[in-house]
């Protein structure tokens, strides 16, 4: 009969029942909520993080395209030289000698007639490359696929550091005050200009914020070792080998960071000298005969 | 007669609310679980990047400072660790290997009609591939890079051709 009564007095719960029930539930939610929250800001963080380091694979990513299409003329060809040529290749060289005189970029002129670009590294921390990495924004357009670029640190923006101090911080570390920015900048509208490129004027596209410091060294393929300076290596600074980039900077925790990457150039490394010993005469050839004796000229030996 | 009364009452048996419970400690856990993976995962995903670049980079200084290819080349792998601050715990293995080309008759198949002589056509075509064959064998290695973090276990294998540039090619044919 006790279950008769309780079934007749307990249609709802007690006080204390529903305040335990209360107290459950609200450390469940809690829980839930702790939980969730975290998980989001981990997430986020991660996210964030993921960013960090990717925006270092596209910066590398860029490079790479860059100097993989690095062009020159000495890569299938050899200087223009003027005791070497025949009389009217030599007549030819006058005239191209004269514009390759003033040019800021193009010093030297290869024997087939083609402007040899000069590369240069304006700072330790920067590099002007010729490149064939361009490509047309529009169809059809006649847009030429070579390029001037130029990869430069610069400060980082004022704006970002005062976003740090002001404490408006997302879920990295903020960019250190020392911390440079890595710039690529593009200049395709007149590559065959004569005059020194103004890359000031250029407008510039950031690949890479806290950077501390960025070199480059090439291969000389003489001594087999990387070298920082182009001047060093065999006409290297119109004929570049391979690049090693090391690149510093802070990790999404603000830890200083190193990577290093080697980007080789697309062009076969053919010995150009070669193709002339072979193809060509060695001497101007002047007492050609137009007799029964044929002389083309192609086998290269025995017209002296 | 208890059990009747039981029956009646308006409310959760204790089977049910224990049911519930584990209901939602498995979604709990299923979500926490998921969680922590994909945390593992961004970890992991970051340690392969890692570990595959500097295979790249090991195998761009192999293409770079090419190799003197002799025999020996092939039971003389290079191995060490890495000499860049912050990846001092990477090892990495550089072997290489002798091309191995199939023999004409894997490559055109057995004649059906064994009994018919050659004719000097295939003849000639086995000569030329016997040539190219041994040409391709000096002239091609293959290398393979392994990279490995010594911390974590976690590695990776790159494998590419390297030309051996001092090969002595021999086209003289004599038929």
């Amino acid at each position: 009969m006790i279950f008769n009564s309780r079934s007749k007095f307990q249609d709802g719960f007690s006080l204390l029942e529903v305040l335990i029930a209360i107290t459950i539930l609200g450390f469940i939610t809690l829980a839930i909520i702790q939980f969730t929250d975290g998980s989001i800001d981990k997430s986020l963080t991660v996210t964030a993080e993921d960013a960090e380091y990717l925006q270092v694979e596209t910066a590398m990513a860029r490079l790479e395209w860059d100097i993989s299409q690095i062009y020159s003329p000495l890569y299938f060809d050899i200087p223009m030289n003027p005791s070497n040529l025949t009389e009217t290749e030599g007549q030819i060289y006058n005239q191209l000698a004269d514009e390759y005189q003033s040019n800021a970029n193009f010093t030297m002129v290869s024997y087939d007639g083609l402007p040899i670009p000069l590369f240069r590294r304006p700072e330790k921390s920067s590099l002007v490359l010729f490149t064939t990495s361009n490509r047309r924004k529009v169809a059809n357009s006649k847009q030429s696929y070579f390029a001037w670029v130029k990869y430069e640190l610069q400060d980082t923006p004022q704006e970002d550091i005062d976003a740090a101090v002001d404490g408006a911080v997302g879920f990295t570390a903020p960019a250190p005050e020392d911390s440079k920015i890595l710039v690529r900048k593009m200049f395709t509208n007149n590559v065959y200009t004569k005059r020194e490129i103004e890359w000031d004027t250029v407008k510039s596209q950031i690949l890479m914020r806290k950077v501390i410091n960025l070199k480059f060294e090439f291969w000389n393929p003489k001594t087999k070792k990387w070298v920082e300076n182009l001047d060093v290596i065999p006409s290297g600074a119109n004929k570049i080998h391979a690049v090693r980039v090391t690149l510093d900077y802070y990790d999404p925790d603000n830890i200083e960071t190193k990577t290093v990457r080697i980007f080789r150039t697309l062009f076969p490394n053919f010995e150009p000298e070669d193709k002339y010993k072979y193809l060509k005469p060695k001497k101007p050839n002047t007492n050609l005969d137009r007799g029964g004796q044929t002389n083309t000229g192609v086998g290269g030996e025995g017209n002296d | 007669m208890a059990a009747k009364l039981i029956s009646t009452k308006n409310g959760f048996s204790l089977i049910e609310v224990m049911i519930a419970l584990a209901i939602f400690a498995a979604f709990a856990t299923a979500i926490i679980q998921t969680q922590t993976t994909n945390l593992d995962k961004s970890d992991r995903l970051r340690d392969d990047v890692e570990v595959f670049k500097l295979a790249e980079l090991k195998m761009n200084e192999i293409m770079v400072d090419k190799k003197k290819f002799t025999n020996a080349t092939e039971n003389d792998p290079d191995s060490g660790n890495f000499d860049i601050e912050g990846y001092k715990n990477y090892k990495y293995l550089v072997e290489y290997k002798k091309n191995k080309f199939p023999d004409f008759e894997q490559l055109i198949g057995k004649e059906e009609d064994e009994d018919r002589t050659p004719d000097q056509g295939s003849a000639i075509k086995k000569a030329i591939f016997e040539k190219l064959k041994k040409n391709m064998e000096t002239l091609l290695w293959q290398v393979s890079v392994t990279v490995t973090n010594t911390d974590t276990g976690y590695s990776t294998v790159l494998t590419s051709w390297v030309t051996n540039e001092e090969a002595k090619l021999d086209i003289q044919f004599s038929f």
